[in-house]
């Protein structure tokens, strides 16, 4: 629960910090997804689903600020957090190439499923413009940032980590 | 004994992603049918407020650093300004007769773009945070008398342009969509030749807007600088007000219409002010809350 809590509100943080201080954007005006950065490394050390559970949360918050509809980002990062605690039972984090690999993976995961539910769902669901300039900056963007914040959050990964409570002797 | 075995995920892993995934879906599907609506509370007060913090502390350390710089130029400016003030004494008595000819000419002319609207100014609090959507937060709600689908002006540069129209409104905050967004559509002309079409933005700040089904045979009379107009057509936006101005044209060989490059006259990427536009029919309305 702690572990939970914790991710949450660390990727709430960064979606109030990606709506206002980085508003305009890095390069080309986009502004790297450093929420789903943090949602990303809870799923990938909590082997036992709580990264999924924090992203769901995240998104439904994701949505109030965005213009989305309720839902639309919870299913995103929630699906990413699904994927990436599944390629924690074959791989290990190392300092660079998984983190940039997760983070550009995860970008391009919710592209293809913004398309799908564009398709599935009303007009006003919009979906990633996957063969644009912009996306390609974003997909290395999140990549790049999603190894910082690995490299940052894994000093305070113990917070991060669900920690199970010890049986009495 | 150790056991050697591989570990792969749990039946619970796949029980939580698979109720979140699905409790997702169901929010997505019952939203987008906008059969749910989230408290007021929460979202007009609670993240309006969290929005407008994160907003206030961003300006009072640009604000603070911006005129720590500012007091040397300042003290510059005010002897330099002293001097010029005797002279503009003179020039003010005859500026004066010029305004008040001009107040009564316009009148004559009936020039103003907006008859009879009410303009609201609004400050730019925060914007989307993802880069999906590019949806804007203003520091004025429902309170404030903002309504759905009040169109949104700015004025740079010296021109008076299109920025959007409010989309949801909270209590105290207004999310509105940029005329650059992917599903912003507005009824539009060209100013010249009064040719009707729609303008449809790309998704992106810098990517030109698209005027759409515009004829073909207007081709020979567009030239690059033309100037795009609302149409009022739409019944959304008054008409008149100037969206930007051509940039190029493509024609599909098969199509009977110009997909025609429109650069907004205003540049949404500095505007920091913008005024949210009440036509009389909303301003005179009498129910206050406007969700």
């Amino acid at each position: 629960m702690k572990s939970i809590l914790i991710a949450s509100a660390t990727a709430i943080l960064m979606l109030f910090i990606q709506s206002t201080w980085l508003s305009h954007g890095i390069v080309l005006g986009i502004i790297p997804d450093l929420a789903m950065s943090v949602l990303l490394f809870s799923s990938f050390i909590n082997k036992n689903g709580h990264g999924i559970i924090a992203s769901f949360i995240v998104g439904i918050v994701a949505d109030m600020l965005s213009a989305s509809p309720l839902g639309h980002f919870a299913f995103l990062f929630s699906s990413c957090a699904y994927l990436a605690t599944l390629l924690s039972y074959v791989t290990e984090k190392d300092l660079f190439v998984i983190p940039f690999l997760l983070g550009s993976g995860a970008t391009i995961v919710m592209g293809v499923l913004s398309r799908m539910i564009a398709l599935v769902f009303s007009a006003n669901i919009h979906s990633y413009q996957i063969f644009s300039a912009e996306f390609g900056v974003e997909l290395v963007m999140n990549g790049l940032f999603t190894g910082l914040i690995f490299f940052l959050l894994s000093f305070v990964q113990r917070f991060f980590e669900y920690s199970p409570r010890k049986a009495l002797p | 004994m150790k056991n050697n075995r591989f570990h792969g995920p749990t039946r619970a892993v796949h029980q939580k992603a698979s109720i979140c995934l699905v409790l997702a879906l169901a929010i997505l599907f019952v939203s987008t049918k906008t059969m749910v609506r989230v408290p007021d509370i929460f979202k007009g007060y609670i993240i309006g407020s969290m929005q407008k913090g994160f907003s206030a502390v961003s300006s009072f350390f640009s604000r603070t650093i911006g005129a720590v710089s500012q007091l040397r130029t300042i003290q510059k400016d005010y002897e330099s300004l002293l001097s010029k003030m005797q002279d503009y004494e003179l020039r003010e008595r005859d500026f004066a007769a010029l305004a008040e000819e001009n107040q009564r000419l316009k009148e004559l002319l009936d020039l103003s773009s907006l008859p009879d609207t009410k303009k609201m100014i609004a400050h730019i609090i925060a914007r989307d945070p993802s880069n999906m959507y590019s949806s804007l937060v203003i520091d004025k709600g429902y309170n404030d008398g903002i309504k759905k689908y009040m169109p949104v002006i700015a004025y740079h540069g010296g021109v008076e342009g299109l920025v959007g129209k409010i989309i949801e409104v909270n209590a105290s905050t207004s999310v509105l969509q940029p005329l650059y967004d992917q599903r912003f559509f507005a009824a539009a002309r060209l100013a010249k030749t009064r040719a009707e079409g729609m303008i449809n933005g790309q998704g992106f700040r810098d990517s030109p807007l698209s005027l759409l089904y515009i004829s073909k045979n207007e081709r020979d009379q567009l030239k690059q600088g033309d100037i795009v107009v609302t149409s009022g057509l739409d019944q959304v936006f008054p008409s008149e007000i100037m969206i930007g101005r051509v940039e190029g044209f493509k024609l599909n060989e098969f199509s009977s219409s110009l997909v025609i490059d429109v650069q907004p006259a205003i540049d949404l990427s500095s505007i920091e002010y913008v005024f949210v536009v009440g036509t009389p029919p909303m301003i005179s309305s009498e129910d206050g809350a406007g969700k």
